[in-house]
Formats: structure tokens, C-alpha cells, sequence
């Protein structure tokens, strides 16, 4: 296998690391947290060097080394809040996204490399690794996963997509105790990065995080008994069981599965409001002083079911870093001048979103005449130009943001100025000329234009009613704009499961959504925004030409500026190297920016969270990237406290 | 009176089961199920459930069968077993979630109930007796004022305040220290300190409506001939009210004891919710909120139960109280 060459500069940094490693081995005096200190001279537990793998991962602390102890409190909202556990105390994957140079860089795994067209990816694990219950974490564990969960029709209904190709899914092999190899039958371009995100969960669990001894006897191929404990826990069968335990969201409900984690949950996320943990004493990383991470002895996360509380646990100095939920702009006034009070302070949350809101009207609509109406780009310029940004900002926004497209944010490499202002400029007569010349001249009595049958020019936007309450706002304003140039904005507020059941049918007009996909970090992994494929129903804006490109039906035919997109992602996708990535991503975009598909609005301003003045080593920003676990990225497991 | 007492119970099978059918149609008429929340859930973190899998969850869940299946699914589990079936949204046995909080809900509405009672009847019979004097309109104004003060910004209103003053920590059951303890006497003091709020905004809600009807049908007695027959007989002003008119009056109060319940217990939600107390109010908005059909379908349905129960026990007391009702 001849590695690439991003894939030796990947190896270069793996090397180095290796290569200081044997000083450190030399010096080899690592500390540990005094209670565990205190268990390893007691001898309940093992010496810190045998507990730690024979190179430990040397975490760089944000700021300066830490000191042991204090306890990360902060709060989660209602019983459907896991996101806030797996974006921060939950990434330890094989390769992690490194924060500083958005790079891959090795985690579980001391090494990997992948072949030139994208098919085979090698990961050698780190030797020593343990469990947070002191059993080895090898090779075998990753099979254990592949063999029993991933190839079990029964755990397993549906490959995940991130997983399979064109002909089929990955195959896994074991190499030797700490080599695992994985091979797809087409190039799988993402797939690196995808296991470094979080997007590749699903129902799944990552597949880092199956221990194979605890989990086996949960499996009648390994325990006859199976099939009746499952019951006795009261699921209804092995497989509900299996599937409710290791499950990516289900598995917080219960503690006791050893863990890589930094911290082991003691008091897992049930219906008694406090989500706890304690340190790992087997955990894998150091400071550079050989300290074993992580700093903090654990966390404690309230469950409260109401925002409003979170606000005055905050006020009350009760949390120490925290942005999800709490971190509202209408919040942001109260928490800012009750820093002293609350003994804390504001940091930065920067969005990878490119757009607050984006109005998609429906390219493949059902009924021809309005097909035909959304298709003409004229159209849709017109309402572009109709529609005053500076307007929504102010008013709903809080004049944070500016007037923006769908299109990448400055910080993207495929940035593209025009492309993010072009008819970004409040017009109403050229909105007017635009639709006059369309040929919707005439207007009823109430002022709107009429198509050529007579029927009014109306837009039906689904707008979700459960998501974000700003766009409620948005959307009223530009009712009113839209009005202006005779176009009739009618607002349909529905649930979101029902706007994207309606999409994946066919059956809407059109809707509004989230311009993710800004920065490059997430822009790889969905660029969905930008050319006419999705299959996640929220930005589904031609669903026959999406369905043209996945081989699906119903579909049609797209025009050839469509195709040429299409070929460039296939192009991306398949390809290893980073460079051929991006002139393929560049292609899509500057297709977008011919096509112009969708209507933005404005470009996010930084979101912000609240950091405790006694928690230290946090960033003062932390991109919220989509997909991957921004505060996990930035290490937890080197936050420490000066008191409590 | 038995005979009574064994009509009421044999009316209340039928009920039951027709509260079961519509609490199941209701909690079915939102489109799409917990799968379609899920997804959302998933795709607003930039994730995604395929479409395959889907499909199996949906088939492991019952949810691809008809309407009338899961009914009977449902309803026969509840009957035969006494199983109220799985939470999708928290993996776990229903009845292991909602027994821990149906003890402390009915706790709350119970004392909430009794403090409404000892403190609205015996103000509503001084407001009729003392009509229009200043304790009368005080003890409107007061009444009213909790009447009208929606419970959220009641509840917002003592939480700030107890913030502000007291420097409290803010809601919860219980502090930090006593979340995981075993019980001791600090811990349930702990827990008082933490309960009175939603004591004080459902009480305050409560009683303008007692005093009111208290005083109404108090000041239709007072003025009827047996009172004025027994103040010309010589009775204490004391005696007299106590025995006679206040006896009377109490019927429309009895008869509405059995909807009270209800009605705290749903005024009980939001305050819970804000103070953020595990009772079943937070957990069936939850249920609800997420299409985890069973568990809310469980929870209403138990709320049903106890409307019930609580409508024969104000029947039977009515009964006691008033014979000619006995017999009607």
C-alpha cells in the first residue's frame, strides 16, 4: 500500500510524536490524582505506568498544566439532551479533528493510513490501551463490533451509509492484536472524516465503544441466557436490549459499561436528573509533564426541564461551562451583566452555519406550471431582491449578522465574495422589473401578480413550528416584504418530522432551514446546501434530481449544469487526496453560485457560552462545528478548576 | 346507601374504558410517531438515522401496525398484566418512571387540596357573614389576585425573589448535596424548602374560586327563614352559622372536590415544570412532546383514574352529607 501524500504527512506527526516519546518513557514518572494514588499504594489499584498503554497521547494544555480535583457542573434540558454529553464528554474516536490545524491526528489509534484511491484504511491502536475496568482494548473489540453487531442483520437492519458503497458495506479484517484494516469496494473519500465526527451515528454507536467482554454476554451466540435477562430488564427481546444498552443515545441511560471515556458515568441520564461521572483511572492521555489526564474528577450535568432555570443556575454561580440551550440571544443581556454575581464569564461559540435561514423553494414541484415558475432563476432573483435582510437583522436579530447567501462563510477556503452578496441588495423595483419581465404582469384586486392560468403568484413556505422561534419572526417580515412586489407569502407552520415526510414525498411548496455546511469541516461531510442531493429530507429542494444522482425513484433527468455537479462530488468522494477534494468542492460551489437554488437571509454571528472564572484551559472560542464534537475537540480532559 | 355506593363503582368500568379509547386516539392524532422525532432530534445535531433502520426500529416498536393492533396491544398489557409497556424516549419499564412520581404529585395536590380547604371556607363564611366590610374586600382582592396572576408568573415571580433575597439555589427537588443521599432530616427538610413554591402558587390559584362560591351560597342560606327561626330561638351567632347554613353550603364545595384534583394536577404541570419537581406533570409534557405514546397514554390515563376515583369520593361524601341525595 503506497500512502498517499496527506497521509504521510499524517504519518510525519505520528512519527515525531513517537519519536519524543521514548524521553518521556525514559523519564517515565507518571503522576496520577491522589485518590488514585492512594488506591494504587492501597493495591486495589494497578500503578499508574501499568495502567496507562506504552505511549501514552500527550495532551498539550490550552494554557498552563493543570492542577487535580473539581467537578464540572452544568445542566441539560429535558429528556433528550444527549447531544450535550456526546459533543463534549464523549469523543474519543480512533483519529479526532485536532482544533488548532483542523487536521486528522491519532487517538485510540497510535497511527492509520489509507491507499491511494480511498479503499483501504489501516489503523494500528495504540499498545497497552485499557478499558476504564482495567481489560485490554485491542483489535478484537473492533471485530467484536464488526462480526457480532455491524454483520448481524438482527443489531444491524441497514448498514449505515457512511459504512457501505455502491456495492456493498466495508469489510474489516484484523491484522495482528492491534492492527485492523478496513476495505470498501469503491473509494470512500469521507470516510476518515466522517470517523472523526459525530455524524456517523445514527442508531449506531461509534465503533470505538463496544467492549467485548462486557457486551458478549448479552448475545445468545455467546450466552444461552440471553434471550431471558433481556426480558428480565424488561425489553423485549435480545436484540431490543443489546440495541437499548449500546445504543448511541440509549446507552446514557445506564452506567456501568467500561468506557475510553476521560470520565465513567456513575449516575447515568435517567429520569432522576443528574447525569454524573467519575474519573477513568485507566484513561490514555498525559499532560507534558506526565501528569495522567483527565485534570477534573468528574462531572455533574442537572437535568432541569424548564430554560428558565438554567439562566438562574447560572446567575447563581452553578455552572461552569455551559453554552447549549442556555446560550440564547435573548439570554445573552441577563448573563452578561450578571458575570460578577455568577462567577463567570462569556466566551466565544463561532457557527459553522453560513445562513440563519434559507428559503428553498421546490425545483421538482408537482404541479408543472409552478415547476416551471420556481425553475426560471429569474424568479427567484427577483424574490432575493425583494426580500430586506437589513430589516430581519435588525429587528429579529438583534443587528448581529449581515446580509448573506447560501454560500461559505469567509473563513472557508472556497469563499467566494460575490457568490455570498450577490442579490443580496434590497430592490423592490428591480424585484418588480424582474417579475414583470417573468410575464406576471397581471394583478388581482388585492394587488398580487397572477400566473399565466390566473391563479395568484402565492408561495407556500412550511415553516417548522418545534425548532427555531426566530424564524416564526423572519418569515412574518418577509410576508410583508414579499407583498410589496405582489408576491403572496403564505406561512405554513408545521412539526419538522412532517415538513421532512412531506419533502421525501414530494409534496411541499416550499420551506425554510438551517444554512449548515459554512466552513470547510462541515461543507465535506454535507455539502447538501449546495448542488440538488440530500437524503435527510430537511434541505430537499429537487427530490428528482436527488434522486437521479442516488440512483433512486421517482427521478428525472437534471439539467446539465446539475450533472456537472454531480460528477464532482462523485469525483470527491472518491478520491484520497485533499487537494483533488477541493477542486472538486470548488466545482460545486461555483455551480451553486451560477444556479443560485436557494434564498438566503444573513450570515450568523458568533453564538457565545459561560465559562466558570475558577475553570480553566478553555478556548476563548469554540467553533461549533456541525457534526463533530466542538467542546469534546477541545479536550476536556485538560479543563481544570481552582476551586471546588 | 350501599346500593349507591355499588351503582357508582359499576359506572365507573364503562368510563374507564372509554377514557382508555380516547386517550389513545388523542395521543395518535399528531402526524408522524416518536421515530419521526427522533430523526428530527438527530438531523438538527447534523445527524441521521437511514431509512432502512428506520424501518426495523419501527417494526421493533409495533409502530408499522394498524391503529386498533396497538390499542389492544396496549390496553391488554395494562389489563391482563398490569404492564404499562416500554418508554421509547427513556428505555425503561413505564411503570419504574411514573410510580417513584405518582406519589409525590398526589403528595403536592393532597396538601395543596387541604390548605385550600382550611384556608378558603372559613374566609368564604366570614366574607358572606361580614358582607362588604373590609375583610370581605380584602379577602376578594387577595382571592383574585391569585385567581388572576397566571401560575408561570407566579412561579417566575417567587422563584426571583427568593433568588434575590435569600440567595437560594433554584429549583429542583432536592440540593446538590442531598440529590443522591439516602434519606435523612436534613433531607427532607431540603425537601420542603424546595416544595413550598408550588404549595403557595397552586394554593393561591385555588382558593378565589372556593371563597367565591363559599360566600355565594352562604349569603342564599343566611338570609332564608330556619335562620332567622334559630336566631329568634336564642342559637349563639357562632352555632347557628356552623350548624346550619354552613352545612348547606358545603354541598356545591364537596361536589366539586372530585374535579379539583384534576385540576390541580394539570395546573401542577407548569409549575413543576418551571421549579423543575419530578412529578408526572413534566414527565406526560415530555411524553407528549416526543410521541412517546405509551408512557403519556399511561400517565393520563392513571390522571383519569384518579378524576375518577376522586368524583366517588365526593359522591359518597355528598352522600353523607346530604340524605335527600341518597335516594334521588
Amino acid at each position: 500500500m503506497k500512502p498517499v501524500q496527506w497521509t504521510t504527512r499524517w504519518s510525519t506527526f505520528t512519527f515525531c510524536a513517537a519519536a519524543l516519546l521514548p524521553f518521556s518513557v525514559a523519564a517515565a514518572e507518571y503522576h496520577e490524582a491522589p485518590a488514585l494514588e492512594a488506591a494504587a499504594m492501597a493495591e486495589t489499584l494497578p500503578p499508574v505506568a501499568d495502567r496507562l498503554p506504552l505511549h501514552p497521547m500527550v495532551v498539550t494544555p490550552e494554557e498552563s498544566i493543570g492542577q487535580y480535583g473539581g467537578t464540572w457542573r452544568a445542566t441539560m434540558f429535558g429528556a433528550s439532551d444527549h447531544w450535550w454529553l456526546i459533543k463534549t464528554v464523549s469523543y474519543e474516536p480512533l483519529i479526532r479533528f485536532d482544533a488548532k490545524s483542523g487536521k486528522l491526528i491519532p487517538n485510540l489509534a497510535e497511527s492509520f493510513e489509507a491507499n491511494d484511491d480511498a479503499t483501504e484504511f489501516t489503523f494500528t491502536l495504540r499498545e497497552g490501551l485499557k478499558w476504564s475496568d482495567g481489560e485490554p482494548y485491542t483489535a478484537d473489540d473492533i471485530m467484536f463490533w464488526f462480526e457480532d453487531v455491524f454483520s448481524d442483520p438482527e443489531l444491524t437492519p441497514a448498514p449505515a451509509k457512511w459504512l457501505s458503497t455502491e456495492s456493498g458495506p466495508a469489510v474489516v479484517e484484523k491484522v495482528d492484536e492491534r492492527t485492523v484494516r478496513f476495505t470498501f469496494q469503491e473509494p470512500n473519500g469521507l470516510f476518515l472524516r466522517k470517523l472523526a465526527s459525530n455524524s456517523n451515528i445514527g442508531e449506531i454507536a461509534p465503533i470505538h465503544m463496544y467492549p467485548r467482554h462486557y457486551l458478549e454476554k448479552l448475545l445468545p451466540k455467546y450466552n444461552e441466557n440471553a434471550e431471558a435477562e433481556a426480558k428480565a430488564a424488561g425489553a423485549s427481546s435480545w436484540a431490543e436490549h443489546f440495541g437499548n444498552v449500546t445504543g448511541s443515545l440509549s446507552r446514557w441511560r445506564y452506567a456501568g459499561m467500561p468506557t475510553l471515556l476521560p470520565w465513567v458515568l456513575t449516575s447515568p441520564y435517567d429520569d432522576r436528573g443528574l447525569v454524573a461521572a467519575e474519573r477513568n483511572p485507566y484513561y490514555f492521555k498525559v499532560d507534558p509533564q506526565n501528569n495522567q489526564l483527565p485534570y477534573l474528577d468528574g462531572y455533574e450535568f442537572r437535568v432541569v426541564q424548564d430554560a428558565e432555570a438554567m439562566v438562574l443556575r447560572a446567575l447563581a454561580g452553578e455552572i461552569d461551562l455551559q453554552d447549549r440551550t442556555i446560550a440564547t440571544l435573548k439570554n445573552k443581556a441577563v448573563l452578561y451583566d450578571n458575570q460578577d454575581r455568577g462567577n463567570y464569564h462569556l466566551f466565544d461559540v463561532p457557527t459553522p452555519d453560513h445562513n440563519q435561514m434559507i428559503v428553498y423553494l421546490n425545483l421538482n414541484h408537482n404541479d408543472l406550471a409552478k415547476r416551471e415558475l420556481y425553475q426560471n432563476k429569474n424568479f427567484r432573483i427577483a424574490l432575493s431582491h425583494a426580500t430586506d435582510r437589513q430589516e430581519i437583522i435588525d429587528l429579529v436579530y438583534f443587528g448581529q449578522g449581515e446580509p448573506w447567501q447560501a454560500a461559505p462563510r469567509r473563513e472557508s477556503v472556497h469563499f467566494d465574495e460575490e457568490f455570498a452578496k450577490q442579490y443580496t441588495e434590497y430592490d423592490p423595483d428591480k424585484a418588480n422589473a424582474l417579475l414583470d419581465e417573468i410575464g406576471l404582469t397581471e394583478r388581482d384586486s388585492s394587488g398580487f401578480r397572477l400566473d399565466k392560468d390566473g391563479n395568484r403568484v402565492a408561495v407556500f413556505l412550511e415553516v417548522p413550528s418545534d425548532f427555531r422561534p426566530d424564524w416564526t419572526d423572519v418569515v412574518e417580515l418577509m410576508k410583508a416584504q414579499w407583498q410589496k412586489v405582489g408576491v403572496d407569502l403564505q406561512i405554513r407552520p408545521l412539526g419538522r418530522a412532517l415538513i421532512r415526510n412531506r419533502a421525501l414525498a414530494n409534496e411541499h411548496d416550499a420551506f425554510v432551514f438551517i444554512g449548515n455546511g459554512g466552513l470547510d469541516t462541515d461543507l465535506y461531510l454535507e455539502a447538501n446546501n449546495f448542488f440538488p442531493h440530500d437524503d435527510t429530507g430537511y434541505r430537499t429542494f429537487a427530490l428528482l434530481w436527488s434522486n437521479y444522482f442516488a440512483g433512486l425513484e421517482p427521478s428525472e433527468e437534471p439539467p446539465a449544469s446539475v450533472k456537472a455537479q454531480f460528477e464532482a462530488r462523485r469525483k470527491l468522494l472518491g478520491a484520497a487526496d485533499p487537494a483533488v477534494q477541493q477542486a472538486a468542492m470548488q466545482t460545486i460551489i461555483d455551480g451553486a453560485k451560477e444556479a443560485f437554488y436557494t434564498i438566503g437571509t444573513a450570515l450568523p454571528s458568533p453564538g457565545y457560552g459561560i465559562v466558570s472564572n475558577d475553570m480553566h484551559n478553555v478556548p476563548g472560542a469554540i467553533v461549533n462545528y456541525g457534526p463533530i464534537p466542538y467542546i469534546g475537540v477541545v479536550n476536556p480532559e485538560q479543563f481544570y478548576k481552582t476551586s471546588n | 346507601m350501599v346500593a349507591y355506593i355499588l351503582r357508582r363503582v359499576l359506572i365507573m368500568a364503562p368510563t374507564m374504558v372509554l377514557i382508555s379509547v380516547i386517550v389513545f386516539a388523542v395521543i395518535q392524532l399528531p402526524p408522524g410517531d416518536y421515530l419521526d422525532t427522533l430523526v428530527a432530534q438527530m438531523a438538527s445535531q447534523g445527524d441521521r438515522v437511514d431509512d432502512a433502520q428506520l424501518a426495523a426500529l419501527r417494526a421493533r416498536y409495533g409502530l408499522d401496525q394498524p391503529l386498533l393492533v396497538q390499542y389492544f396491544r396496549w390496553i391488554s398489557g395494562i389489563v391482563l398484566h398490569g404492564d404499562f409497556g416500554q418508554s421509547f424516549e427513556w428505555n425503561k419499564p413505564i411503570a419504574d418512571l411514573i410510580m417513584p412520581r405518582i406519589g409525590l404529585t398526589l403528595a403536592i395536590a393532597s396538601v395543596v387540596l387541604f390548605l385550600t380547604s382550611i384556608i378558603a371556607i372559613p374566609i368564604g363564611v366570614y366574607s358572606a357573614v361580614r358582607q362588604y366590610s373590609i375583610g370581605d374586600h380584602l379577602a376578594t382582592l387577595f382571592g383574585f389576585i391569585g385567581l388572576a396572576v397566571p401560575n408561570v408568573l407566579l412561579t417566575l415571580g417567587l422563584l426571583y425573589i427568593t433568588f434575590i433575597t435569600f440567595g437560594l439555589e433554584p429549583g429542583g427537588l432536592f440540593s446538590r448535596e442531598y440529590q443522591n443521599a439516602p434519606w435523612s432530616l436534613g433531607k427532607v427538610g431540603d425537601l420542603v424548602a424546595h416544595l413550598w413554591i408550588p404549595v403557595v402558587v397552586l394554593t393561591l390559584a385555588g382558593t378565589a374560586e372556593v371563597i367565591r362560591v363559599m360566600r355565594a351560597t352562604m349569603l342564599d342560606e343566611l338570609v332564608k327563614p330556619y335562620v332567622e327561626t334559630a336566631r329568634a330561638k336564642g342559637l349563639s351567632e357562632v352555632r347557628l352559622i356552623t350548624r346550619y347554613p354552613v352545612r348547606l353550603a358545603l354541598n356545591p364545595i364537596v361536589s366539586k372536590l372530585g374535579w379539583m384534583m384534576p385540576i390541580i394536577l394539570s395546573s401542577e404541570a407548569i409549575v413543576s415544570v418551571i421549579v423543575d419537581i419530578p412529578t408526572t406533570g413534566p414527565l406526560l409534557l415530555r411524553a407528549l412532546l416526543a410521541q412517546d405514546m405509551y408512557l403519556a397514554g399511561a400517565i393520563i390515563l392513571m390522571l383519569a383514574f384518579i378524576t375518577v376515583v376522586g368524583t366517588l369520593v365526593s359522591d359518597v361524601l355528598l352522600a353523607v352529607l346530604d340524605p335527600r341525595i341518597r335516594y334521588a
